[in-house]
């Protein structure tokens, strides 16, 4: 006895019910289940699709899919990653290396310039570049998860990778946004911060702001700027325009549907 | 499948070492081409006449683990009204399976040799 159309749509509302909210796996567990639920059958025709159903399902063990659904979150975030530093590592091959050195040299001869300008100015100037960047991150991010939300919308269904190339904040999902990364994301906008103050302390009273005036202190962050400037475009705007592109390549099943 | 077989011997149908369901997959799917979630429980269970069975909630995370280390490329193909996945070696995954079946013999022989010492003094 094989399984009719309903009862497949019945298995994939009864696993997005188990907390299965991505179609990749969704698709993978009710196949599985679809081939015991049949198998069991051979056997025992008599027993209810119901039935059947829920036995399956418990050979899953007591944690159901949980860690069936936590195995297959981690395996995509790592796809993930190595999208993103695929990309990443193309900055530092020609010709694009070309860019990002012209850029952090353009940034550092700005940074010597502003040096010597009062201290302040400089500093306030440091930080309306990194404002700059964190704007734009939440601008781009923003507008990306609604133009997601629209499409899983219409299309009623989730994929993993796509959720997270489109909740993307740097490299990390936005369920997945652990505090270690928020600390993270606080030190790299307060670093220019930081410094700036502490110096200025100093320099109020008697030494001049000499650490920020070193070129190996301006190098470090035109450097700091530039790659994460990089990183910002890739997450925000290469890899989400490139979606379609990653998604068949990883799923299959994806071009299948159309 | 002697590998199985032995295997079963030395371990019964006790918890699988740590790594082996991996090799226990690569394994399989270097000898059947490719092959599906539920075909691979089923193959264990078959070979092992039902000794070593593969849990569903342990599969699942080792073959997306295997996916994700590009060992493993994965094929969907429309059958019965339902889409199914299909996963298979690749290249990679080719020469990681001599590696992990000679790491899994030699602790069989080791395992062998601690359960079941057979020196003789000549």
């Amino acid at each position: 006895m094989k399984l009719t159309k309903e009862q497949i749509q019945e298995l994939y509302q009864f696993v997005a019910a188990k907390g299965v909210k991505h179609y990749d796996l969704q698709t993978e567990l009710v196949d599985h289940l679809a081939n015991g639920i049949e198998e069991y059958w051979k056997i025992h025709p008599e027993k209810s699709f119901e039935e059947v159903k829920a036995q399956e399902f418990q050979k899953f063990g007591a944690a159901g899919f949980s860690d069936v659904i936590k195995k297959h979150d981690d395996a995509l975030s790592k796809k993930y990653k190595k999208i993103i530093s695929g990309f990443f590592m193309e900055y530092f091959k020609l010709p694009k290396i070309i860019g990002t050195i012209t850029s952090i040299a353009i940034i550092f001869y700005c940074l010597r310039f502003l040096a010597r300008e009062p201290f302040v100015t400089s500093i306030f100037t440091v930080m309306v570049f990194f404002f700059i960047i964190a704007a734009t991150h939440v601008l781009s991010t923003l507008n990306n998860k609604i133009i997601y939300k629209r499409k899983v919308k219409k299309s009623g269904k989730q994929w993993k990778l796509e959720d997270m190339i489109f909740h993307s904040y740097i490299g990390y999902e936005k369920q997945q946004r652990s505090t270690k990364r928020k600390i993270f994301d606080f030190i790299i906008i307060i670093i220019p911060v930081t410094i700036g103050t502490l110096i200025d302390d100093v320099s109020s009273s008697i030494v001049p702001p000499f650490i920020y005036n070193h070129y190996w202190v301006q190098l470090v962050i035109a450097t700091t700027i530039v790659l994460v400037s990089i990183l910002t475009y890739i997450h925000i705007i290469v890899v989400p325009e490139k979606a379609e592109e990653l998604l068949t390549e990883t799923y299959p099943e994806y071009e299948l549907l159309k | 499948m002697y590998i199985f077989e032995v295997y079963q011997q030395v371990m019964g149908n006790s918890k699988l070492y740590k790594g082996s369901l991996h090799t226990i997959i690569l394994k399989l799917l270097e000898e059947n081409g490719k092959m599906y979630g539920y075909e691979i429980t089923q193959k264990v269970k078959e070979i092992t006449k039902g000794e070593l069975q593969i849990t569903e909630g342990a599969l699942y995370p080792a073959l997306h683990k295997l996916e994700s280390e590009d060992l493993l490329d994965v094929e969907v193909a429309k059958v019965d009204n339902r889409m199914r996945k299909y996963y298979k070696l690749t290249e990679k995954g080719s020469i990681e399976t001599v590696n992990k079946l000679k790491e899994l013999e030699q602790y069989i022989r080791n395992m062998q040799v601690l359960v079941n010492p057979k020196w003789s003094i000549e």
